[in-house]
């Protein structure tokens, strides 16, 4: 593969890192927040990271659920402060990994600020927010990251704000590691969480992951098949994007209309919170 | 030759595997889980490679792929 | 290399000085061991999170500005679980909006101080004067079902000397302990006496020792279960929904719902010898009672010095535990006096379970000051002398 991992056994993954009484999981049929629990394991798996020194943060919502399914520490906190949660446990004690798992709604909707402050102080966690385009938890409620005239249960009539992208933010924000991906295929996000978790400082990976149930089936995805095609033909590389915008024909560029770049975004250095924070205290310690 | 192993308890059937298997040797069986779904079934063992996509895109850790002859775990 | 308590006593500097209530309370949170601070500027507390600011980093800890007060108290509640002893201070509009992650802390047993520095309200209000309009909010303002411990000192050493009380109880009984002073209480100076090491008590939670037995909120025979802290390798998941004793999610049992949520408010009552405090003056001949609390009771003592040179067998109770309420304390009281006068910076709120603890058996008469300034010796000897011709 791609990314040169050691093949792991779904066994073996079931016996090294879940808390089996959990599961099988609450998440419907098609939904892609198993995936990127697997994922998220797989690069674990490569970093070889050390579980007993590894905290697990969330909010509430779907994708908050899935702290619980890792035999770990685990914090799943109240809706929209997984990041405050977590940057206090960074703060207090840096010798701790920690990786949020969070929602479009969860993470940019309610916990935007947040979201925003925790890049600005570049807190060393990984985050993996899983976008939707819905408040799945709740049945389907338009989101800040709905699609333009996307129904869901609030925006009956279709929706009218315009979405987030939440990676240009943390881009903008100067976050040292910002990606997106499907999780239709497994390689590239499995590699994008693993850099996420070795970078030094505050790295975002966005997951698109299909909500058949709350999502799907009020725009036409109903199907499981149908859903996840649409995300392999609805996402478009950065590099291809880039080409497209650049050189690509009125017909090619029209059809970039309605889809969604992919890819890593950022991957630069930065000074964490941390690392200031202990050159402060060395500094300043009596 | 390789087996799949299914674990019935976890599996909601999907089928993620069945329409991501790129050689097409699974199939939704017929016949029910004790939970009630269609889990998949290794219908056509001459065709799989061991690639194991189906185990790393099951969202439900329901699938593992071995090798016959293998124990597994 | 020095000590940590040697550090501390460093960082503090001389042990007699002329300081304010909100220093006084960083002082306490220090010598109790607090070695992470996540806060918002709000005045009348932010002298609280500049002590901390520049204490902290002096002594090893850690300081951290959030950018509201509802991460203030998540940063708090992750900090506790790494193990360290938390405080966060905030002022009535802050509180507020800790609420939900307060009731977060109730439920997840993380223990950590919160220091209300109370303002006037409702809304913005009168930010730089005091007020005990947040008594109520204390004890009912996250949602659902709970106990909460809350301390209203009287004086810039007392808050000192509380906020230690407060840390105690915190780790002791997994749980928020609040402090609640006013903005007039805070911003006052006085001579604070820094007390050694060995004039106070320095409480630690209960840890988990155990890694085969662990089970993270099973309680021991005192309904607290041990600690493990993250990074330990206890491996401890922590959610706000109904969750058994390994700490996994029953949201919809019944029973787990019920057994959780009872246990938790009975760590608190059934601990109230621990918690219970209060003073009382001319409690055996009194008559006349005035029932009041932190800076307002401090006018009472001279109140009832005058009454009683006036012949009028006036007494305090002073309560420094408001939450759980000492009913038993209020009771005793009420059998002994015929009335019971309850002056408050608010409209009347601890008046309420004073008015259930004496049950009818005694008058009680409420008497309400808001504004921001304090209830003058003049108005409450006044009121007491009133009361003297109440019926018995």
């Amino acid at each position: 593969m791609a990314t040169g991992l050691k093949i792991k056994t779904a066994a073996e993954l079931r016996t090294n890192y879940l808390r089996r009484e959990m599961f099988p999981t609450i998440f419907c049929d098609g939904c892609g927040l198993g995936n990127v629990l697997n994922y998220t394991l797989w690069a674990i798996d490569e970093v070889g990271l050390d579980l007993d020194r590894t905290v697990f943060v969330s909010g509430i919502g779907c994708s908050s659920r899935l702290p619980g399914y890792i035999n770990a520490d685990g914090l799943h906190a109240t809706h929209g402060r997984a990041l405050a949660f977590a940057s206090g446990i960074r703060a207090a004690n840096p010798d701790l990994t920690v990786i949020v798992f969070t929602g479009d709604g969860d993470g940019a909707g309610i916990g935007g600020n947040h979201l925003l402050h925790t890049i600005r102080r570049n807190m060393d966690v990984t985050v993996i927010l899983v976008n939707n385009f819905t408040y799945g938890m709740t049945g389907g409620q338009s989101a800040p990251t709905t699609p333009d005239g996307g129904f869901s249960s609030t925006t009956p009539y279709g929706n009218i704000e315009h979405p987030l992208d939440i990676c240009e933010l943390a881009k903008a924000l100067g976050a040292p590691y910002v990606a997106r991906w499907p999780v239709v295929s497994p390689a590239q996000p499995v590699k994008s969480i693993a850099e996420g978790i070795r970078k030094r400082g505050f790295a975002l990976i966005e997951m698109l992951t299909p909500c058949p149930t709350a999502y799907g089936r009020r725009n036409g995805l109903k199907e499981i098949e149908q859903i996840w095609r649409w995300y392999r033909e609805h996402t478009v590389l950065l590099d291809e994007w880039e080409w497209v915008e650049q050189f690509g024909s009125p017909e090619e560029r029209e059809a970039l209309r309605g889809k969604l770049k992919i890819g890593v975004f950022q991957d630069t250095e930065r000074e964490t919170f941390e690392d200031r924070w202990a050159a402060l205290v060395a500094r300043e310690k009596l | 030759m390789h087996t799949i192993q299914i674990d019935e308890g976890w599996c909601k059937g999907c089928a993620l595997c069945v329409i991501y298997c790129p050689t097409r040797a699974l199939q939704v069986a017929a016949r029910f889980s004790p939970r009630g779904v269609h889990p998949p079934e290794l219908v056509r063992p001459e065709r799989c490679n061991g690639c194991r996509l189906c185990e790393l895109l099951c969202p439900d850790f329901a699938i593992t792929v071995t090798e016959e002859g293998r124990v597994h775990a | 290399m020095s000590t940590h308590r040697e550090l501390i006593r460093r960082a503090l500097g001389p042990r007699v000085q002329f300081v304010q209530g909100d220093d006084a309370c960083a002082y306490g949170a220090v010598l109790a061991g607090c070695t992470f601070f996540a806060g918002y500027p709000i005045t009348p507390a932010t002298e609280v999170a500049e002590r901390m600011a520049e204490i902290l980093p002096r002594i090893g800890g850690c300081y951290i500005q959030m950018e509201d007060e509802i991460a203030s108290m998540g940063a708090l509640v992750g900090a506790s679980w790494t193990g360290a002893k938390v405080m966060t201070s905030t002022s009535g509009p802050g509180f507020s909006l800790m609420q939900e992650n307060l009731g977060y802390a109730i439920m997840t047993e993380t223990p950590c101080v919160v220091v209300n520095v109370q303002r006037s309200g409702p809304s913005t209000g009168q930010p730089t004067m005091g007020a005990y309009g947040d008594m109520m909010q204390a004890r009912w303002g996250t949602h659902g079902d709970h106990e909460i411990i809350m301390l209203c000192p009287a004086s810039v050493q007392e808050v000192l000397e509380i906020t230690i009380v407060a840390f105690n109880l915190a780790e002791r009984l997994r749980t928020p302990v609040l402090v609640f002073i006013d903005g007039e209480l805070g911003h006052m100076r006085e001579r604070l006496v820094i007390p050694d090491d060995d004039e106070f008590e320095l409480v630690e939670r209960p840890r988990a020792t155990d890694r085969a037995s662990y089970r993270p909120f099973a309680p021991g025979p005192d309904l607290v279960p041990p600690f493990a802290p993250f990074g330990s390798g206890f491996r401890t998941f922590v959610t706000g929904l109904t969750h058994n004793e390994e700490g996994l999610p029953r949201a919809s049992s019944a029973a787990v719902h019920d057994q959780l949520v009872r246990r938790l408010a009975a760590k608190i009552t059934n601990h109230l010898d621990l918690i219970t405090r209060y003073e009382e003056f001319y409690a055996d001949d009194c008559e006349i009672a005035i029932v009041a609390y932190g800076i307002t009771a401090r006018t009472c003592r001279d109140v009832v010095e005058e009454a009683r040179r006036r012949g009028i067998k006036a007494g305090l109770l002073r309560l420094i535990s408001i939450w759980p309420f000492p009913e038993h304390i209020v009771a005793r009281w009420a059998e002994r006096v015929r009335a019971m006068l309850v002056p408050e910076m608010n409209l009347g709120q601890i008046v309420h379970p004073i008015r259930e603890a004496v049950a009818g058996r005694c008058v009680v008469k409420p008497y309400a000051r808001i504004g921001g300034e304090l209830h003058t010796p003049a108005e409450l000897l006044e009121a007491l002398e009133a009361l003297q011709w109440q019926p018995a």
